[in-house]
């Protein structure tokens, strides 16, 4: 790669860093150390104030190097400015890492944890760090291995690493969403693409509405100048000029009634069109969304999305079939006048349409306020709704805890936030709207100031100058006409405003890419016999802190494995990574020989079934909770389920049995009884791979015998994964595994593991035998 | 967990790390390297500062950090500053979109700064007029109080207050 440093890059353009390391410092570095090529290199990015400074890292076969400018030299500059310092790997006993809030620091230890030096950095210079920490180790442990003098495997490019690590999260991030192009109103529009021929009807009957609206001003005309001013004047006869009358209110009438029957069909046509578009859309919002990943539920409060889907595209409907079209037809309304009322007269018209630019200015600059009005009021707005999201559904908590006065007043805080918000939004058009009416105003007398005194030295003059009444009638109608649509587009231009916010909500969520996606290749995943392997698997939620590390195993087909260890180990996130609800940072989980990756989402989680230690029940009949995921299951299967899940014999004593209606979260059903339903739901599923998350943490212990005798029946020949704190409860699992943050530190059968004396499972398994003691005395 | 013992609390630096000596209880002493850890990060940083050993065991629970001896202070102090270091934002020169994420470009206490944020990732009030800023590589910013920016930055940041 050629360094080119005319030009700056992306890691320079959008986070105000270096492309790579300084040719003075490298070359600081090349005189310290002369036969000794950089392998590795990395930017700490804070100094030991805290400001923001460069000290290089820079990793050689057989040194750690930092280099950072010398004090008052500008960064830069000359490899004299640049102080470096060499530490040999071989002196360097550990690397040690620590996470502040919001600066990380890395320090070399020496024999007997002796500190040889820290440098700070923040989170974005995390990855390329870690690359310098982790060559260092493997060159560490060579020279171990070989006695010395071995070298890193070469063909390593320094200058690529650091860009692909600084570069990581920021092209994360851009991976996240699709980029759009298209101005959000043109995006809105092309969802009318499916409706094309209800739309033209919209549209022409739009232009023939305005075109009728600039009949009746020139029918004045006619009126005033070719039948009134002659019959007064005596030049027309009394029956001709009531002929010409009656043609001319005849006309009238029928434009009026043109413009009714219009007005109705493009009504009609246009709000079914509206509801089809909206609804649309909330089938691809929530189409989407079912497809995201865990990760971007996790990050937004349920509320807005709620609003999302509900209200924002409700909005939708008001824009598409009053909106758009209105907008459109007042702008052909305004052409339509302009061109009239330069046809009446120029030089009026000129008196009339002058401030035009003008006023498209100030609503241009309005209309950019309003859009960021409009950001907060949502913000506001949706924080709200998030207060009851998270309220209603802990609303038992909130009543035990009697904080109802409390929550009524979170949420009337919440409340007024918005309404203070809107109220700044009211005042600023509100202070807007005026100044365009006094605007229009003065226009209205100016024509008024024109036009008058020359209709005067018409009649003065007889008609040999001036303007005649009929024309300065007509063309004061069609200025109203003209004002008529401006006032309408500023009006508008805070409902465009609101549902160009809502619409944005809208796309955003439709621009998440879901960051678990299938491959383009994936092929349906075969029927699975339900090995599972990991190799070297590493993850983090964030990025930062690693929750699991380096885990391997290898769990044959209907093995039961027991995961225990303290809470914060890793044994929820491991079971996470079987369903695929993430991503591995590193290393690979692998179901029957095939990476994960590669398998169809879907058809792998239809093959792996799930039993959470808060069952989640879905508002319908106990029969279609147990169905759930095994769409087409008989009632006998049902049953046979419930039976195996000993859940037959409590559903059985319901009045209604298996329709009995569970509420929301089945509220209604005691937590044993929820349990053993999931479990049938379980069963009934059939999974190849089956979790246990938990299943007997809350419930007492007659119940508890009953689900672990559903539980054994479930096991059978499903490899299984269990997590359990109360140990007794894995006594059938094959092998346990011990994670402990984020390692599997220990595994092996029950027998295994006691007989390992200083080992962590025994020790849990001492204290869990301590405690049963105690309560049975 | 044991007593709060503030006076007896006997500390040192060896360079990097904070350790902590204790009597053994076999008549001699060992050292113990410690992390300070304050309970409440955000609102009181000198209250209820944990010290833990390196799995992550509490030692001991400093209540009131003003209320230990000068010395011992300054040095959990300037541990916990590292620990709690956040840049503050003084002043916001620009905030332009730029390939669908927002690039601001800020004067920090910490020095000049130039990062990225998702548009859709608002700045986090902290409920008593401060802001948190998160950009794409989960570093934080903290804006202290916006009323005091100057005239630019707050018309910039002005979408984002509350």
């Amino acid at each position: 790669m050629k360094s080119a440093p005319s030009t700056t890059g992306p890691i320079e353009s959008l986070l105000g860093q270096p492309e790579t390391l300084p040719a003075a410092a490298a070359e600081a570095i090349a005189r310290l150390l002369p036969n000794e090529p950089i392998r590795v290199f990395a930017l700490a990015d804070l100094d030991v104030r805290r400001r923001f400074s460069p000290t290089w890292l820079a990793v050689t076969d057989a040194h750690v190097v930092l280099a950072a400018p010398k004090d008052g030299a500008a960064a830069g500059g000359s490899a004299s400015d640049w102080g470096t310092t060499a530490f040999p790997i071989g002196e360097i006993e550990s690397i040690e890492t620590f996470d502040g809030i919001a600066c990380c620091w890395m320090t070399l230890l020496a024999a007997e944890k002796r500190p040889l030096a820290t440098v700070q950095y923040t989170r974005r210079q995390g990855r390329a760090i870690g690359n310098v920490q982790f060559a260092a180790e493997q060159i560490r442990k060579r020279q171990k291995e070989a006695n010395g003098g071995a070298a890193l495997a070469g063909n390593l490019d320094p200058r690529n690493d650091y860009q692909e690590a600084v570069l990581k999260s920021v092209k994360e991030a851009q991976a996240s969403l699709l980029t759009q192009k298209m101005g959000i109103l043109l995006r809105l529009l092309s969802y009318m693409r499916p409706h094309k021929k209800a739309v033209a009807i919209g549209f022409t009957m739009s232009v023939l509405m305005t075109l009728a609206v600039l009949i009746p001003p020139y029918l004045t005309r006619l009126l005033v100048d070719n039948i009134l001013r002659p019959v007064e004047r005596g030049s027309l006869a009394a029956p001709e000029a009531f002929r010409w009358l009656w043609m001319t209110i005849g006309a009238l009438a029928a434009m009026l009634a043109l413009g009714e029957v219009m007005s109705f069909v493009r009504l009609r046509v246009m709000a079914i069109v509206g509801e089809k578009i909206s609804m649309k859309l909330r089938e691809d919002v929530y189409g989407h969304m079912q497809k995201l990943s865990l990760a971007f539920f996790g990050s937004r409060p349920t509320g807005t999305l709620v609003t999302r889907v509900s209200s924002d595209t409700d909005r939708l409907w008001d824009f598409i079939t009053f909106g758009f079209i209105d907008m459109v037809m007042a702008g052909f309304q305004i052409l339509g006048v302009a061109v009239a009322l330069v046809l009446q007269d120029w030089s009026l018209a000129l008196a009339v349409l002058a401030p035009v630019p003008i006023m498209i200015a100030m609503f241009y600059v309005f209309g950019e306020r309003l859009q960021v009005l409009f950001l907060r009021i949502w913000r506001k707005w949706s924080s709200m709704t998030a207060v009851l999201s998270d309220v209603i559904p802990g609303i038992r908590v909130v009543k035990a805890f009697a904080q109802e006065d409390h929550e009524v007043q979170r949420f009337n805080e919440k409340n007024l936030a918005v309404e203070q918000e809107a109220e700044i939004l009211h005042r600023e058009w509100t202070r807007f709207w005026p100044r365009v009416m006094m605007l229009m105003h003065t226009c209205t007398l100016l024509v008024w100031v024109i036009g008058a005194p020359r209709v005067l030295r018409h009649m003065q003059s007889g008609g040999a100058e001036g303007m005649p009444l009929g024309i300065f009638l007509a063309f004061v109608g069609y200025m109203w006409l003209f004002w008529e649509p401006v006032q309408r587009l500023g009006m508008m231009s805070r409902a465009i405003n609101r549902v160009t916010t809502s619409a944005s909500r809208v796309f955003e969520v439709l621009d998440t890419v879901p960051t678990i996606a299938n491959k383009p290749d994936a092929a349906a995943t075969p029927p699975l016999e339900g090995r599972v392997a990991f190799d070297n698997v590493t993850f983090s939620y964030d990025g930062v802190r690693n929750v699991l590390r380096n885990v391997t195993f290898d769990v044959t087909p209907g093995e039961m494995i027991g995961l225990v260890g303290p809470s914060g180990g890793g044994k929820t996130t491991l079971v996470n990574l079987i369903c695929r609800f993430y991503d591995v940072k590193d290393g690979t989980i692998r179901i029957d020989g095939r990476d994960v990756r590669d398998l169809d989402i879907g058809s792998l989680r239809r093959q792996i079934g799930v039993v959470l230690q808060e069952p989640y029940l879905f508002h319908g009949t106990v029969a279609e909770n147990i169905a759930y995921g095994s769409h087409g299951a008989s009632r006998r299967d049902v049953i046979e389920a419930a039976r195996a899940a000993n859940a037959h014999e409590f559903i059985c004593g319901f009045p209604d049995g298996y329709e009995t209606v569970v509420g929301e979260r089945g509220q209604t059903l005691s937590g044993g009884e929820r349990q053993r339903i999931s479990i049938a739901r379980a069963i009934l599923h059939s999974p190849r791979i089956l979790i246990l998350d938990e299943a007997t943490s809350s419930v007492d212990t007659e119940t508890e015998k009953k689900i672990q005798e559903a539980l054994k029946r479930l096991v059978s020949g499903r490899t299984t994964f269990a997590i359990a704190h109360r140990l007794s409860t894995l006594s059938a699992a094959n092998r346990l595994f011990v994670l402990e943050a984020g390692r599997l530190i220990e595994h092996g059968t029950h027998a295994e593991l006691l007989a390992k004396p200083d080992g962590l499972y025994a020790k849990l398994h001492k204290t869990q035998m301590e405690l049963h003691a105690t309560i049975a005395v | 967990m044991e007593e709060t013992e503030t006076t007896a609390l006997d500390l040192r630096d060896d360079g990097a790390r904070l350790l902590l000596r204790e009597a053994d209880g076999s008549g001699g002493t060992k050292e113990t390297p410690v992390h300070a850890v304050p309970c409440f990060p955000w609102s009181q940083r000198n209250a209820f500062v944990s010290l833990r050993d390196e799995k992550g065991k509490e030692l001991r629970m400093i209540e009131d950090l003003d209320r230990v001896p000068e010395a011992t202070r300054q040095l959990i102090e300037s541990h916990l500053s590292r620990r709690l270091f956040v840049p503050r934002i003084t002043a916001v020169r620009s905030i332009t979109m730029d390939a669908e994420l927002f690039r601001w470009d800020a004067e920090t206490d910490a020095g000049p700064r130039v990062f990225v944020t998702l548009r859709n990732e608002y700045p986090r009030s902290l409920g008593d007029g401060r802001m948190l800023v998160k950009d794409v590589c989960n570093d934080l910013y903290l804006i202290e109080n916006p009323a005091t920016l100057d005239a630019r930055s707050r018309r910039l940041l002005w979408i984002y207050l509350d």
